[in-house]
């Protein structure tokens, strides 16, 4: 097989075989992108908790612990170690701590004074998951599977390009869909610099 | 012309029409998916708003005011002209920090202005132009909920898009099932693409 071939044919695979891998992420980000598009015609987006366990922490903690630690501690013990935020509440000093589990979200509220542990998961609610998949990026977790998980929106972005420079190659190949792909193209384009000009 | 020829065409003309789009989710995700930005500027002591404004403004103001209006009055004193803006009144009537916050939409140069209306002081910033700025901008650009009709044409194209991104998805699978020499390595990827995903639904 001669060379211009060759490349034709391994750039046509890996446009191919890299969408049906990422067809998951597709879906998410498409379907969440028509969601925070629409966020003014849906109903305003409320996490409703359900209470799944009341426990006492059997330890403690010194006083001037950093919440962080505590919260670590907390999740460690729970068996639900993870991604996750955690801030004091001022109104009682309670440790909140929201375990960032993208299907099943916990609230942990921890009561330093009486030991008091309450765990709620939120209600079951596709809209949630799906734009909290589509926010969730970077590396800003102590967690290897977080990375992953930006490894994976990194790979997203890589295959975004690469769609973008294959598919021209592959239009390019094909003589007859020339002429038409180049107006839809320019087409294309003058809608975008028309509008990075006038928004 | 066949289904599978017209499948092609719409496959391909659709990718090329929405070439740039592409290109921008793709470039502006790197961006939001390595953040720092913000803070390195920081660091070089570069700044990423600049203040344009800073001064007296005493204009009257109804209890009912209405933010949009008033906001407009604002930009008018300002010798700003904008359609595309959002704008809310914070805080507390008689607080002191009682505010009207206008936000400027714009790729190139966005506009931030505060009106403190019981101190009677206006200040506005505009941001300076950085390329990864840009970027995140026109990624977050969408909604219906500005009162522009060129922001509501943009709304509609970034839900073309989605839809054009199904059906870019959806002709590249036929196109897929009609190559029947690469079935099963198509299966194998779809498969593995999946089995990785539902890894980090479960493991996350």
């Amino acid at each position: 097989m001669e060379g211009g071939r060759l490349l034709n044919l391994i750039l046509r695979r890996i446009h191919l075989f890299l969408t049906l891998f990422l067809l998951p992420w597709l879906l998410i980000y498409t379907v969440s992108t028509i969601m925070l598009n629409h966020n003014s015609h849906l109903p305003t987006l409320k996490h409703e908790f359900i209470v799944e366990s009341e426990t006492t922490y059997p330890g403690s903690f010194e006083e001037g612990t950093d919440p962080s630690v505590m919260a670590l501690e907390l999740l460690r013990h729970l068996g639900v170690e993870g991604a996750h935020q955690e801030n004091r509440r001022n109104s009682d000093g309670k440790l909140v701590i929201f375990r960032l589990d993208p299907v099943s979200l916990r609230r942990i509220t921890y009561g330093p004074d009486d030991g008091s542990l309450v765990v709620e998961r939120r209600k079951f609610s596709l809209r949630a998951i799906l734009l909290g998949l589509h926010l969730r990026s970077g590396y800003r977790h102590s967690y290897l599977i977080d990375d992953a998980w930006a490894v994976s929106v990194d790979l997203v972005v890589a295959a975004l390009i690469f769609w973008v420079i294959s598919g021209l190659w592959i239009w390019w190949e094909y003589k007859g869909t020339r002429r038409l792909g180049v107006i839809l193209t320019t087409g294309g384009l003058a809608v975008f610099i028309f509008y990075v000009f006038a928004i | 012309m066949t289904f599978n020829h017209l499948n092609r065409r719409v496959h391909l003309y659709l990718g090329l029409i929405l070439l740039a789009w592409f290109a921008v989710y793709g470039v502006s995700s790197y961006y939001i998916n390595h953040p720092g930005f913000a803070q390195k500027m920081k660091q070089e002591g570069k700044p990423l708003w600049v203040t344009t404004a800073d001064r007296s403004l005493d204009l009257a103001v109804s209890e009912e005011a209405d933010p949009r209006e008033l906001a407009s009055r604002v930009l008018d004193d300002l010798g700003i002209e904008a359609d595309n803006y959002n704008a809310w009144l914070l805080g507390q009537q008689q607080d002191q920090n009682y505010r009207l916050f206008i936000n400027v939409i714009s790729v190139l140069k966005p506009i931030r202005i505060d009106y403190y209306i019981n101190q009677d002081k206006v200040s506005a910033e505009e941001a300076q132009f950085y390329w990864t700025q840009f970027w995140i901008r026109l990624h977050k650009l969408g909604g219906y909920q500005h009162d522009s009709l060129l922001m509501d044409v943009w709304a509609v194209i970034v839900d073309i898009f989605c839809l054009g991104m199904l059906v870019w998805v959806i002709s590249g699978i036929i196109i897929w099932w009609q190559m029947g020499k690469v079935r099963g390595w198509g299966l194998i990827s779809m498969g593995a693409g999946l089995v990785v995903f539902i890894g980090f639904m479960l493991g996350l």
